[in-house]
């Protein structure tokens, strides 16, 4: 018997996944409930079983991203079978993949290399086009439909070769596929949120001088805490405290109602290298039950999920159930910066503050120097009113001002 | 030159012939009186011995006419509805196409099938289904389909005057359109394509009531896209000439047909274009055909018939 290999819909949102690797070799006997390619969906990497055991025939190579339900593979239950398919159809991965039989490929570098050698996809037309004008199609461009190079593209890689190479080298553009990768994920998910939420920003500057100054009592004995805790744990913190004073803030429209989360787990907005050189990458892995924890324990677990989000190895439980978004740029932005950041739905909020900055400040009469923390926030005015964001705001204000108040 | 009607246009291809040839003579079934238009008149003018009524019995209908062409005689049979031709089918298909092979190219079997066909009427299955696809599978037999009523009537001339069998429905939803018909003895050659619109981004092939469809799209997308319109006219022979140059100039092509998408007409040319033409593609080739299921009746139909939305659909997809 022969079985059909689906992409399968790993989370209810999931519409496509790519494949990012297979992790046995086609031909290769492979046994019910065994990890057989990894799928890279909406940021998260699964490893995906084998629904039966047998013989595995692929069908699509690493890179291809397809909607769910698609046929990737097809699993034989004798090398018979499997050999027939071969016949029929051949898989679509390069000619040097693995041949049959051979060990399986769980190298980390199997991906890239596949990616690199894959088949360039050209119409009829653009290859014979190409080849009369001796150009090579692994530098064309393709502008054609699931990445096809078409007529279109030769004939424009023609234009740019007659037109010199003075011409080619002052207008190098550089193309940043979106199609498939997380650029393409992020983009979408950022005009959803700007179409479908009712988003209102506000920023206000926050006086920490105080807080660096218990915070250096921390640092005093890192050893024994066994972290050097960070201002981004103490904000984790005083956005929890303030998000019990003011439920509302912590919620989620779900349907037709507005359910106000029981625990709050907080979005930490992670910036990552991209998949060049030129852009950049955006996860938002989460630390539950935030209300539970205090400063150490969210520091530790803060930097232990920035590990695992530079190292790919985020897990669906980590990236999923956040209920308020923390987005930093203290650091990379320049001192004092506000913003408008859009909000992470289906969150109703999103606090994101920034590099702090040094002002002259009048207290008790005289002027003194504070360093002054931005914050900028946004909330969704369709869950929430200004009147309970202002509290909000207000609240986590004086916890971070009044770093006592967190002992509450 | 007088307008007429398709179907005025087929009547007069069959009194022309009638008059000119005493080896001709039509039989169907209601055809004296008429469910069709296109038979009126006609037993007035040559009589119940050259315009025969049978029973509803296709078997023995058909071969009446077969024998007749066996005999030297030039036959039209008239199925009434195409998907009738299927109950005599084996006769009709395989031993009419393989005749004159099968006797040393000795007897040539002069005869023509006829037939209305096509969706719009909402007439389901039997009464909506084309035919031309299943018979252009066999070999031996000519098949053509007009799309005006110039080509009904010239087209009708020719098959009755080809030593070949040849099968020509006509499509209802084309049984009022009106035409400039020439009072002349002409004939439309068998074979020829029609290029009915000059374009350079995207071919259409599309026949009878699709050519309109599509002609109509092609108005619509006027500077968006530069949309070739051809008309095959003939299935078999296909003038694949016609189409290839074509393509060498447009690289894209869209086939609209009312016939099944499994193993039909589109999918003959979607292959041999890949064989003959494949260097001149800069897209994958797409159909535009009936899904594999029965023709539904009533407004269902509407569903799965090839229409104006899907032909645009397609332009639009195989130019992305």
């Amino acid at each position: 018997m022969i079985t059909d290999y689906v992409m399968p819909k790993l989370a209810m949102a999931m519409n496509e996944g790519t494949i990012n690797e297979w992790l046995v070799a086609d031909g290769s006997h492979i046994n019910k409930g065994s990890p057989v390619m990894v799928v890279e969906t909406e940021k998260v990497s699964y490893d995906v079983e084998a629904p039966v055991s047998g013989f595995l025939h692929i069908i699509l190579p690493v890179g291809e991203t397809v909607p769910v339900e698609t046929l990737v593979a097809k699993i034989t239950d004798t090398e018979e079978e499997w050999q027939s398919l071969q016949g029929a159809t051949a898989p679509a991965s390069d000619e040097k993949s693995t041949p049959a039989g051979a060990a399986p490929v769980v190298s980390a570098a199997a991906p890239a290399a596949a990616l690199t050698t894959a088949r360039i996809k050209a119409s009829p037309l653009a290859r014979k086009l190409a080849a009369e004008a001796g150009l090579d199609l692994a530098s064309v461009p393709a502008t054609g439909p699931g990445g096809r190079i078409v007529k279109r593209d030769v004939l424009a890689a023609k234009n740019q070769v007659t037109a010199g190479p003075a011409a080619a080298a002052s207008a190098q553009s550089i193309r940043v596929p979106m199609k498939g990768t997380m650029r393409g994920t992020i983009a979408r998910r950022m005009m959803e949120s700007l179409q479908t939420a009712a988003q209102l920003s506000a920023s206000w500057e926050t006086d920490i001088t105080r807080l660096l100054k218990v915070r250096q009592k921390f640092l005093a004995i890192e050893d024994q805490l066994g972290t050097r805790v960070s201002i981004n744990a103490f904000i984790a913190r005083a956005m929890a405290l303030a998000l019990k004073q003011v439920p509302i803030a912590n919620a989620s429209i779900e349907g037709d109602d507005i359910v106000l989360h029981a625990s709050v787990n907080i979005g930490v907005a992670i910036a990552l290298p991209g998949n060049t050189e030129i852009d950049t990458r955006l996860v938002v892995p989460v630390l539950h039950n935030v209300e539970q924890l205090g400063v150490v324990e969210i520091d530790k677990r803060i930097k232990a999920i920035i590990a695992r989000a530079r190292e790919g190895a985020l897990t669906a439980q980590e990236m999923n159930g956040a209920t308020v978004t923390l987005s930093s740029t203290a650091g990379i932005a320049p001192a004092g910066l506000t913003s408008t950041p859009v909000l992470n739905l289906p969150n109703a909020l999103l606090v994101g503050p920034s590099t702090p900055i040094e002002r002259p400040l009048v207290r008790k009469g005289k002027i003194v120097v504070r360093t002054m923390l931005p914050i900028s926030a946004t909330f969704d005015h369709r869950i929430l009113d200004g009147e309970p964001f202002s509290r909000f705001a207000r609240a986590l204000h004086d916890l971070l001002e009044t770093p006592e108040l967190m002992l509450a | 030159m007088a307008e007429l009607t398709l179907v005025e246009a087929i009547n007069r291809a069959y009194a022309e012939e009638l008059r000119r040839d005493d080896s001709v003579f039509l039989v169907g079934q209601d055809i004296r009186g008429g469910i069709f238009p296109h038979t009126m008149g006609l037993v007035q003018e040559f009589g119940p011995e050259r315009i025969v009524d049978t029973p509803i019995a296709e078997s023995g209908m058909y071969g009446v006419a077969f024998g007749a062409a066996q005999e030297g005689f030039r036959p039209v049979v008239d199925f009434m509805f195409g998907g009738f031709s299927y109950v005599t089918f084996a006769e009709a298909s395989v031993t009419t196409g393989q005749y004159y092979f099968l006797h040393g190219s000795q007897h040539p079997l002069p005869l023509v099938i006829t037939a209305a066909v096509g969706t719009g009427m909402r007439l389901a299955n039997d009464h909506a289904m084309s035919i031309h696809g299943t018979f252009a599978h066999h070999p031996g037999i000519k098949v053509a389909m007009p799309s005006t009523p110039y080509d009904a009537k010239g087209m009708m001339k020719a098959a009755i005057r080809d030593n070949n069998p040849v099968v020509i429905p006509w499509h209802m939803g084309l049984m009022q359109e009106r035409g400039e018909v020439p009072e002349d003895d002409y004939i439309v050659p068998l074979g020829k394509a029609a290029v009915k619109r000059q374009g350079s981004d995207v071919t259409i092939l599309a026949n009878s009531v699709q050519l309109k469809h599509a002609l109509a799209v092609a108005a619509k997308l006027e500077g968006e896209f530069d949309v070739e319109v051809i008309d095959p006219r003939s299935f078999v022979p296909f003038d694949m000439e016609t189409l290839l140059t074509s393509l060498a100039k447009t690289s894209r092509l869209v086939i609209v047909d009312e016939d099944w998408e499994s193993g039909g007409f589109a999918a003959t040319v979607s292959a041999r274009v890949m064989e003959q033409g494949f260097d001149l593609l800069d897209a994958p080739v797409i159909r535009v055909t009936l899904p594999n299921l029965p023709v539904p009746g009533g407004y269902m139909e509407e569903y799965i018939a090839p229409n104006p939305a899907k032909i645009e659909a397609a332009i639009r997809q195989v130019c992305a």
